[in-house]
This record gives structure tokens, sequence and C-alpha cells, in this order.
């Protein structure tokens, strides 16, 4: 069941936030409080799952097992096929799109590099409990973790450079007043890389946790699993997450009790139990990615139907037909 | 054991306590002293001249998946937080095993708020000791850049603390600690170094963790066995740990070596035959240096090659 941490997240327009979240933060007073969000995460109370141990070897048999036909005809000289949830949607959406963007080199866009500063200062606040001055301490951050996105923001032009702080330190707002400061016995872990290896190591199946909390199972399900987001709810953010709560699953053996989704945007979590159905799905839509991942790497041509809601088709299908 | 979910820290602790269950006869291991002893200063002597090999986890990994890129001119070292997490985060695990402290992330701002008074120290000392070689990088960053650094090192020590049962050890285990040197016999031209995450004592011999990035590659037993092999090299037989145990937590893979010939004879294998790429790779980035001294900037020759005599651009 998937609750929502803000009683007056109606009210937060999401939608607007796309390239101007400073207005849709400016209005919404749907923040969580930290009292909400801990609650939130910690769950109704009840005793956490006890583990089931066949289940995370029955997955990983199961993906094994499918994926094995797929994994043996990538050709011998192809390095070890890495999905990434990104990976993933893309190539769910769109074979055309996904194939296309495979080999692009990565070009930072305003959101990404919001996306980057704001993760960085969820990250200091999960670890130190306070800023000094938001966007300089996000600017530092990236400084030494991220140099693409570092070049990025110092290209700006001053207008578009004051916007993205204005913008920064409204997430950053949302932030220090959504979350508590982080006890050490919490265990946080931030940025936390998750990978599943398979078919011998041919295909790796990864991704990286923003936020995980509680220590190793021990019998009871015993860890929680954050998403941050910084742009605007997509339909795509709930099966992310549940991917990563099966990396999580088959890396430790027991799935997280709660897995969560934070909106830095608009201040609202959207927490979920990891139960069986959640990670049956995820366990099926990672399946069906990864074999036309593979399908792909094996040189056979994408799939000729594109897909009408692929936007990245429809510009392409555009430019053909005006000669752009 | 190979695991392929991450185990309980009971588990694992426990693995790592068992018995020996491999025995390494003393005439064994001389055979393979006298073999290494005979094939690396054989290839160290091919090196140009002046130049001196350090093969480590990183150079043995390289030249076994990527030989194509030892003969790479790499850059200066340049700190980062995923760099320093190791060192910090072993610091910290230190500060947590002998109870002064009980959480890691505690142990980390401890350990970063150390640093920076430890230079200042130094600056006032004389001839003191020296800083932890992250100290003067941290302390140049701004309040953002730090932040991360000590998110980076607290979820790297966090795995690590929680991948044990602490207290379950005969004695408290000794975390990081000085890595091991094999400087390798003739005109020492070949250092082998390794290292290992926590050293701990079972049933009177040593056992080691190493604690790795990502997913172990096809060749994680000679790896693990490899610091076995510089242990054995360096201090002689009593120092061959009875296991190294592998632990990846970002897969939550664990691999064990039990440490007897065989394990060791794949670790000299790979020793040797990373030893052989690395020299090659040398040698040839020197020859290619001094062909490029012998040409001009648009890439004619300035010499002739066959008759040493300047050719004139005329």
């Amino acid at each position: 069941m998937s609750t929502t941490a803000t009683a007056a997240n109606a009210r937060a327009d999401v939608g607007a936030c796309e390239g101007g979240c400073e207005d849709s933060i400016a209005t919404s007073d749907s923040t969580a409080t930290p009292e909400e969000v801990l609650a939130r995460l910690r769950g109704d109370g009840e005793g956490r799952p006890v583990v089931d141990p066949g289940l995370a070897w029955g997955l990983r048999d199961w993906l094994e097992d499918s994926l094995a036909p797929a994994a043996a005809a990538l050709p011998d000289e192809l390095p070890a096929l890495r999905v990434t949830k990104e990976v993933l949607d893309q190539v769910l959406v769109c074979e055309a799109h996904a194939a296309s963007r495979a080999d692009a080199a990565r070009v930072v866009t305003f959101e990404m590099s919001r996306g980057a500063l704001v993760g960085a200062l969820f990250r200091q606040w999960v670890t130190v409990g306070r800023f000094s001055e938001p966007f300089e301490d996000a600017l530092g951050a990236v400084g030494c973790t991220d140099e693409a996105v570092a070049g990025f923001v110092s290209s700006l032009e001053r207008a578009d450079r004051g916007r993205l702080a204005r913008e920064v330190r409204a997430h950053a707002t949302a932030i220090e007043s959504s979350w508590p400061l982080f006890s050490p016995a919490w265990l946080a872990r931030t940025r936390e890389r998750l990978e599943v290896p398979l078919a011998g190591g041919r295909i790796v199946l990864g991704g990286t946790v923003d936020l995980a909390l509680g220590a190793p199972c021990t019998g009871r399900a015993s860890v929680c699993l954050v998403e941050l987001q910084s742009g605007a709810r997509r339909i795509e953010h709930r099966p992310d997450l549940h991917y990563l709560a099966l990396l999580e699953t088959l890396r430790s053996g027991a799935p997280p009790f709660r897995i969560a989704t934070y909106y830095s945007a608009t201040g609202e979590l959207e927490a979920e139990e990891a139960g069986e159905d959640v990670l049956l799905g995820a366990l099926e839509r990672a399946l069906a990615g990864t074999q036309r991942l593979c399908r792909l790497a094996s040189g056979a041509p994408t799939d000729p139907a594109r897909d009408p809601m692929c936007a990245w088709c429809a510009a392409t299908a555009h430019g053909r037909e005006t000669g752009l | 054991m190979i695991g392929f979910a991450l185990p309980s820290s009971a588990a694992l602790t426990e693995l790592l306590l068992e018995p020996a269950r491999v025995r390494l006869e003393t005439a064994e291991l001389s055979g393979l002293r006298i073999r290494l002893l005979g094939e690396l200063p054989r290839l160290a002597e091919k090196l140009p001249p002046g130049e001196r090999l350090q093969l480590g986890t990183y150079e043995l990994l390289l030249a076994r998946r990527h030989p194509e890129g030892c003969g790479l001119v790499r850059g200066g070292f340049v700190p980062s937080p995923v760099r320093a997490r190791r060192a910090i985060g072993l610091l910290a695990v230190e500060r947590c095993v002998r109870g002064r402290v009980s959480a890691p992330q505690t142990a980390v701002a401890e350990v970063l708020a150390s640093g920076i008074e430890e230079l200042a120290d130094d600056a006032l000392r004389v001839g003191g000791g020296r800083p932890r070689w992250w100290a003067r990088w941290y302390a140049s960053l701004g309040p953002g850049g730090r932040a991360i650094v000590q998110a980076e090192a607290a979820t790297w020590a966090t795995q690590l603390w929680t991948a044990l049962e602490w207290h379950r050890f005969e004695r408290p285990p000794v975390v990081g600690g000085r890595d091991d040197y094999w400087d390798c016999p003739g005109r020492r031209r070949l250092l082998v170094r390794s290292r290992a995450e926590v050293r701990a004592l079972a049933h009177g011999r040593s056992v080691l963790l190493v604690v790795g990035s990502g997913c172990p590659g096809p060749g994680w037993r000679a790896e693990l066995a490899n610091r076995a092999l510089v242990l054995a090299m360096a201090r002689g037989e009593r120092s061959v740990p009875a296991r190294v145990v592998g632990l990846w937590p970002a897969s939550g893979t664990v691999r064990t070596c039990e440490v007897g010939i065989d394990a060791l004879s794949e670790a000299a294998d790979e020793l040797v035959s990373a030893a052989a790429v690395w020299v090659e790779a040398r040698v040839r980035a020197r020859r290619e240096e001094a062909g490029a001294q012998l040409r001009g900037p648009s890439g004619s020759p300035l010499v002739d090659p066959v008759v040493g005599s300047r050719v004139d651009a005329a």
C-alpha cells in the first residue's frame, strides 16, 4: 500500500515544477514535517516482516534461468551488459531511443544540474544536519564529485545561474523542514551502490540508492530505502524504486521493510512496503527490459514500431520530415 | 565458500573464525619462493634504466583486464571523496572496534576533525609526524565538499562496521594497518604491495578480510591469494594467513580463499604475468618516448633512424 506523507499534497502542483520549481515550492504548504517523515518511514508500528530466506534465492534463480538464453547470445567480446533503472526505463518505452542513447555522450541540462546539486544537499543534511549557504555548499560538493555538472553551472549566464541558485535554495528549505536530524544509530548510508551480477557476470543489474537506513537484516526486514527526486513526479519513479528494492533483496537476501520516494520540490514523501507483489513486478519488468537490451547488444535491429509516446522518436521523425 | 547474498554479520564472522582447512608445507612454500626469485628479478632487469615498478591490487587488475591500459601515462594522484573514503573509513571503524565511539557516523566526524587538528599541530611542531594524506585536501574544501567526504566515508565505514560481529574475536582485530610490501631481491627494482581491511586471529593463525568494490571478477581467487603471497614472501611462513575472505558489499558477494600452495601458486602466476605485462608496457612507452624526441613537431624525422644524421628540412 502506498501512502503520501502530506495532508495537503493535492495542492502541490508538481506538474508546474518542471523548469520552475521555485514557484511551486513558494506557494505550497504541503511539506511533510520531520515527525511525519519519520512516521512514514517507520511504518504502522506493527512488527517488521520476518524474512523468507528462500525469497531472494527464488528471485535470483528466476532471473538466471530466464536470462540464460539472452546472455548466451551476447557476443563474447562485449564487456558486461550494465543495466540501470534509466536504461530500463528507456528500453521499455522505446528501443530505438535506448539504442541511440547507448553510446551518446552525457549532456548536462539545467534540470540535471539541479538534481545533482539537490542530491548533494540531501547527503549533506543526512550526514551533518546543517547547511551553511545551500547553493555554495552544493557547488562545493559537485566540485569534487561531478566535473561535468560543476562545469555546466560555471558556464551558465548570470540570470540562469541566479535562477538555479534560487531553486536549489528552495529545495534546501524543503529538505531542512521535512527531514529530522539523523541519529548515528540509524546507520544512514547515502548513495549506496547496489550490483547484482547475473549469468556469470555477463549481465550486471546495478543502481544507487540515495539513502539507506537501518542495520542489515538478521531475520526480520530492517532496511529502509529512500529515493530523492528533485524534478516533477513521473510515472517511472515507482517502478524505479521497486527496481532498487529488488536489487537490495537480491544483494542482502532480505527485502527492505519500507521504500519511499521523497520529492524535494514539494516536500512530499511517498512510502510503501516492499511486499512480494512489488518485488515480482519489479523482477518481471527488469527481465523484460534486460532481454530487450541483450537483444540490442547482440546486434538485433530495434523494434520498428516506434512508440508514439516517445518524445525522442517524435522529434527525430519531425526532424526527418522537415529536413532539420 | 561462495556467497551470492550478503551474509549476516554472524555468518561472516563465523567464516573468518573457522580453523584452517588447508595445510601449507614448508617445502611447498620454499619451492614457490625459489620460483619467484628466479622469474621476477629476470623480468625486472628488462625495465628501462632508472625505472622501478610497483605492483599493487590495481596494477594486477589492470594487467589482467585491460593490459593495453598499462602503457598509458597516468596523471598525478588527485584526491576525491571516493578515493579518500577507505582511509577515513578504516580509522573510523578502528575507533568503533576500540569502543571509543558507538557508531561509524560519529567516528567519521571525529576522524575528520582530528585530521584537521593534526594539520594545525604539524604546523606548530618541528620535525613531528606527518599529517594524514587526505587532511590538507580535506581542509581546503568548503562545507559542501567536506560534507560529501564525510558522507562517502560514513557509508563505506558503515558497510564494514555492520559486516562483522567484532566482539567475537579473541583479540580486537587490526583494522587497516600498514600496507604490506615485498621488495623483490636483486637490484630492488620491483616492489609488490598488498593490503587488507581487517586482520584478525583465529585458532592462532591470522585471517584477513578484504573489501572490494562492485562485484568480484573472474580472477578473484588470485586477487585474494595475492595478499597471502606478499606476506609469505616478505615475512616468511609464519605470517601466512589461514584464509583471505573477500567481501564485496555492493553486490553482497563473499568469496573465501583458503591459503594453501594451490592458491599461492595461482597468485604467483598472476603476479609474474602482470609483471611481464607492465615491464613490456614500460619498455614500449620508453621506446615511443625516444621515437617522439627524434621527430619534429610535424612528425617528420629530425634524425635519420638508420644513419643517425640530421635530415635537413630543405
